[in-house]
């Protein structure tokens, strides 16, 4: 049987019945010009139904926010603390497929291994993801396609809308996302075989000189330390340290702790943290592991390219390119992976 | 309730734009802004975490009144009566002369019109100034001298297209990345880049040409590129004779400094000062790109004029893609300037001798003005201690940390009868206050900032003030308790000080709202202004001025062998009073240091890196880790400053320019010691 189909009318109406679901829906937002961000348009509005671009930052900034506090410190001196609970529901409207395949690996870095995180384990079981299918490339930069990422996410969604002439096919992908077709029956058809066509176009043509990257032999050739040393001596004079790669990354979940107290009160704070620190790795009386600062950076990529195939048999770079787009040394990881598998 | 408030970095002076991520009155990030068009999505690791110190909890919340030795908290009502009263009394007592203020260069420009208002309207004192004083005072004097007006030619946009960059006293890559980014670009399109430094900074690594010159040998320097220049022809001579004067009187002085001739003073080999030469004058796209590293000098102005030569000469200025290029060290160090924070001029760089000027403003605020120049920064310290002024207010400014000669500037605060200051943090410099007023932080108002390619942009208010009051509020209501109501909004006061400024006419909150706007802004439909001087100088023609190399105040001797020069680096930002209270950033550098040569290292016997020393000048002393780095020149030191518990500037020298009262921050004579 075809997909599921909603027109934009429908859409709008849709958007309505899932603001009145949730405390909080998240949705991308065009804020100053042609800035677009993800933000709450449940009190606000704004919401943009369908667009182009992405998010200047993903929605690990509601999931893992720059700074977050987890308990309150009602005084020091007798260990009492409050805990301070993110229990707001959420939907996520919107959110890009290479933003999906990385809140897949988050969960599995957060949720599912050795230990599950409870504040990000907490907000993520009460959150819906409603995926929106890329038509063309975000950005010039981008390469989602060449990551596996993009521009149709695989799993990982609730629902996942794909932009056709006359409304959007949906894929559902979860019990959740079938619950929301389910009770709105009235808002949606069958897609069309001219709908199904035309998305397998819209794909096709986004993905005209696929160039998909050898992951594996690329993780290879990082773990056989086989790429030019020349590249990771270029790589540690440009980066200026400013921290944007590992704030923006949809795939980065470092943090560190830190208690702010005045007096006998407070609050512990957790905050995003990261490779390019040199105190990230620095241990007590100051000796470091990897003095040289390439190797920090080195860290990051290692990560994304190298451990995480070893770990969860995938890349972890999504190929947004925010890190490439916020870089003031015009550090490109896509520019790195093919120096390394040339 | 969440929302994202588009602001205006609080760091330096290069102005990024940046959303702060609000979530139930907590800022809990920041989102760059890709749409500005200063940083275009960029941000360095302090615009990234700009609003950590915001909220946190040592912020000052309540007024503080010093009882018997110990700050006691205060109502507003009560603090701000007890501050009416006493400058009341102390104006009675001694004249409004008695009387200094200095606005803050962190504040808005709105606020530091208001507070340059209050100082020469309310109180009636000339003595208004303010940090500008200790970083590019010169730039004002200096290119005000040269050009016609004391700002950045020309805007940032145009750096990545540059043939070629001179870098000379500037570390962009660290103080100012954003702009440091275009640096790198610049780079990767193939620019040619000369770094002078006596430090080798990242920038210096992908340098064309790196010369490392000794602190204070810059006229030297530059006179002798310029010789080379006009005797191998490569000089403009059609620019020097449609655009500018004084050539010849030039030549006389510069004909002297041959590049060999200058060997001894520079510590450079001749043929290098030669390369360098050759490479800016006969690239069609130079540049030249400084900061502290220039101004922080006796010979700050001096060597901003030398610079301002050189461009000339070359004429690789008034024109798009060229040019001189200060770069501003505080968020709006250029607005507080140009809002007339400074003892000279009022807003729009007019000066307060011009009788025609001050009655306009006479006219407009309904009262007398006084007639001559108030006393700069620097003198205010002086007179201080000699006894003439009896009373500072300060508005976000830490100079006993900051200004040089610590020593000498608790002496002179300690003497004054009446100390405010107004402060987000309790700073060493509000400890020695009688009383503090609690200041809001960027984040807590609306207004606008001026970076350092002359753009206004628009702050925003993210949420209400911690205190309860703007720094703007808490002037005009100290003002109507003296009985001369000020109105505190902002979007007024810029209304005002565009109508009474000439190169502001036409900026408003409307115009500078979605792009900024880059001064002069002579009328009211007028486009700004990204490059100056095109066609003809503010001034009409570019004047050469000749100038002669003059050591620093205190040379290297046998006592004191090295030369000590000082600045800042990428992860915190002058006292640190913000940046100390990142955990990120205070992680990477906790402690001051300082850096020292191999060779220096080894004749001291230090075995390790980061083994005590005790560094010494005629001033004070200091213990510190010593970082040995083969980027510094041996017989330098180099430290930052922003560690208040370690403090550099008890070691600096109080030696200042004659012309704009800087301090030699760059220059001094030290010793250093091992500590068993």
């Amino acid at each position: 049987m075809n997909r599921p189909f909603i027109t934009r009318e429908h859409l709008k109406v849709l958007i309505k019945v899932l603001k009145s679901s949730c405390d909080e829906f998240i949705a991308p937002r065009r804020e100053h010009l042609t800035d677009i961000v993800f933000g709450d348009a449940k009190t606000g509005g704004g919401e943009l139904p369908d667009y182009d671009g992405n998010s200047v930052i993903s929605p690990r900034a509601f999931l893992l926010p720059q700074t977050e506090p987890l308990f309150e410190i009602k005084s020091a001196r007798r260990s009492e603390l409050a805990p301070i609970e993110d229990k707001r529901t959420r939907v996520f409207y919107g959110v890009r497929p290479c933003d999906i395949k990385a809140l897949v690996l988050m969960r599995e870095f957060f949720i599912e291994r050795e230990f599950a995180d409870e504040p990000y384990k907490t907000k993520m079981g009460r959150s819906t993801f409603i995926a929106l299918a890329c038509s063309k490339r975000c950005s010039a930069k981008a390469f989602c396609d060449e990551m596996g990422a993009g521009p149709v996410a695989k799993s990982g969604f609730d629902l996942q809308m794909r932009a056709v002439s006359r409304g959007y096919i949906i894929d559902i992908g979860s019990e959740k996302g079938e619950k929301i077709v389910g009770e709105n029956k009235r808002l949606f058809k069958r897609a069309s075989p001219q709908d199904e066509k035309e998305a397998k176009a819209v794909l096709k043509d986004f993905t005209k000189e696929p160039e998909k990257i050898d992951y594996k032999k690329l993780a290879k050739t990082m773990a056989n330390d086989s790429v030019e040393p020349s590249v990771w001596d270029d790589i540690g004079q440009r980066c200026v340290i400013c921290s944007g790669c590992v704030t923006l990354c949809p795939t980065c979940g470092c943090f560190s702790v830190v208690d702010r107290i005045s007096g006998d009160r407070g609050e512990r704070l957790r905050y995003c943290d990261g490779c390019p620190y040199a105190g990230f790795t620095r241990m007590a009386g100051g000796s470091a592991p990897f003095p040289l600062h390439k190797d920090h950076i080195r860290r990051f990529f290692e990560h994304k390219l190298n451990h995480d195939v070893d770990r969860y048999g995938t890349p972890s770079c999504v190929g947004c390119a925010r890190c490439i787009e916020t870089c003031p040394g015009n550090i490109s990881i896509r520019k790195l992976i093919r120096e390394a598998v040339k | 309730m969440m929302k994202h408030v588009l602001t205006t970095c609080p760091y330096c002076g290069v102005g990024c734009g940046f959303y702060l991520d609000v979530r139930d009155n907590r800022i809990v990030g920041v989102i760059p802004s890709k749409s500005n068009p200063v940083s275009k999505g960029y941000l360095c690791v302090k615009g990234w975490h700009a609003h950590e110190p915001v909220q946190h909890p040592d912020r000052l919340k309540k007024p503080l009144i010093k009882q018997n030795g110990k700050f006691k908290e205060a109502s507003w009502e009560a603090a701000l009566d007890y501050v009416a009263k006493r400058l009341s009394q102390i104006k009675a007592k001694y004249g409004p002369e008695a009387l200094a203020v200095c606005t803050s260069a962190r504040c808005t420009n709105e606020e530091n019109f208001l507070m340059m208002k209050f100082g020469r309207a309310c109180l009636g004192t000339p003595h208004v100034d303010h940090c500008a004083r200790t970083c590019h005072s010169a730039t004002v004097s200096g290119l005000n001298q040269s050009f016609g007006s004391g700002a950045s030619t020309n805007s940032y946009d145009e750096l990545p297209f540059m043939d070629c960059i001179l870098i000379i006293g500037s570390n962009p890559t660290e103080a100012h990345p954003i702009v440091g980014w275009r640096v790198r670009t610049a780079i990767d399109n193939g620019a040619k880049i000369i770094v002078c430094d006596p430090r080798r900074i990242l920038p210096a690594e992908n340098a064309s040409i790196y010369i490392q010159q000794y602190p204070g040998s810059d006229i030297a320097l530059i006179n002798a590129m310029i010789n080379y220049i006009v005797t191998e022809h490569l000089h403009d001579e059609k620019f020097i004779a449609e655009r500018t004067e004084g050539f010849d009187e030039l030549w006389e002085v510069v004909k002297d400094y041959t590049p060999e001739s200058v060997k001894d003073i520079t510590g450079l080999e001749p043929e290098l000062i030669k390369k360098a030469a050759r490479l800016y004058a006969t690239n069609k796209r130079s540049c030249i790109m400084y900061s502290l590293g220039m101004t922080e000098h006796t010979v700050g102005t001096d060597n901003v004029m030398s610079m301002a030569n050189l461009a000339m000469v070359t004429g690789h200025v008034g024109k798009e893609f060229s040019g001189v290029y200060p770069m501003r060290g505080q968020n709006n160090v250029q607005g507080a300037c140009d809002m007339g924070a400074l003892p000279n001029v009022y807003p729009g760089y007019q000066p307060v001798t011009d009788e025609a000027v001050r009655k306009k403003f006479e006219d407009a605020w309904g009262v007398k003005l006084p007639s001559k120049a108030g006393f700069t920064l620097t003198d205010m310290m002086q007179k201080a201690i000699e006894g003439s002024l009896k009373c500072f207010y300060i508005i976000g400014e830490d100079q006993v940390r900051t200004d040089p000669d610590t020593h000498m500037i608790e002496r002179a605060l300690k003497s004054l009868e009446f100390l405010i200051v107004q402060e987000i943090f309790l700073s060493e410099t509000a400890k020695l206050a009688h009383v503090v007023l609690p200041g809001a932080s960027y984040a807590e108002k609306d207004g606008t900032f001026t970076c350092a390619e002359r753009r206004f942009q628009r702050v925003r208010k993210a949420i209400e003030p911690l205190s309860g009051k703007t720094d703007g509020e808490i002037v005009c209501e100290i003002s109507r308790r003296l009985g001369y109501p000020i109105d505190p909004d902002p979007k007024n006061a810029l209304d005002e000080m565009a109508s009474l400024t000439p190169i502001f006419q036409g900026v408003s909150f409307e115009r500078v709202d979605t792009n900024g706007l880059q001064w002069p802004v002579p009328s009211k439909g007028h486009p700004g202004t990204p490059v100056v001087h095109l066609g003809k100088f503010r001034r009409g023609l570019g004047k050469f001025m000749p100038i002669k190399n003059k050591p620093p105040a205190e040379v290297p001797d046998e006592e004191y062998p090295f030369i000590l020069s000082t600045g800042r680096m990428l992860f915190h930002y002058n006292t640190g009073t913000m940046t100390r209270r990142v955990s990120n950033l205070l992680r990477e550098y906790p402690r001051n240091f300082v850096q020292m040569n191999p060779a220096d290292a080894e004749q001291l016997g230090l075995k390790a890196q980061g083994s005590r020393v005790k560094v010494k000048t005629r001033r004070g002393e200091l213990v510190v880790a010593a970082e040995v780095t083969d980027k510094i020149k041996k017989g330098v030191l180099w430290m930052p400053f922003h560690f208040s518990d370690e403090p550099t500037n008890v070691l600096t020298n109080s030696a200042f320019d004659p012309v704009c009262k800087i301090g030699e921050y760059k220059a001094c004579a030290a010793k250093i010691e091992k500590v068993k």
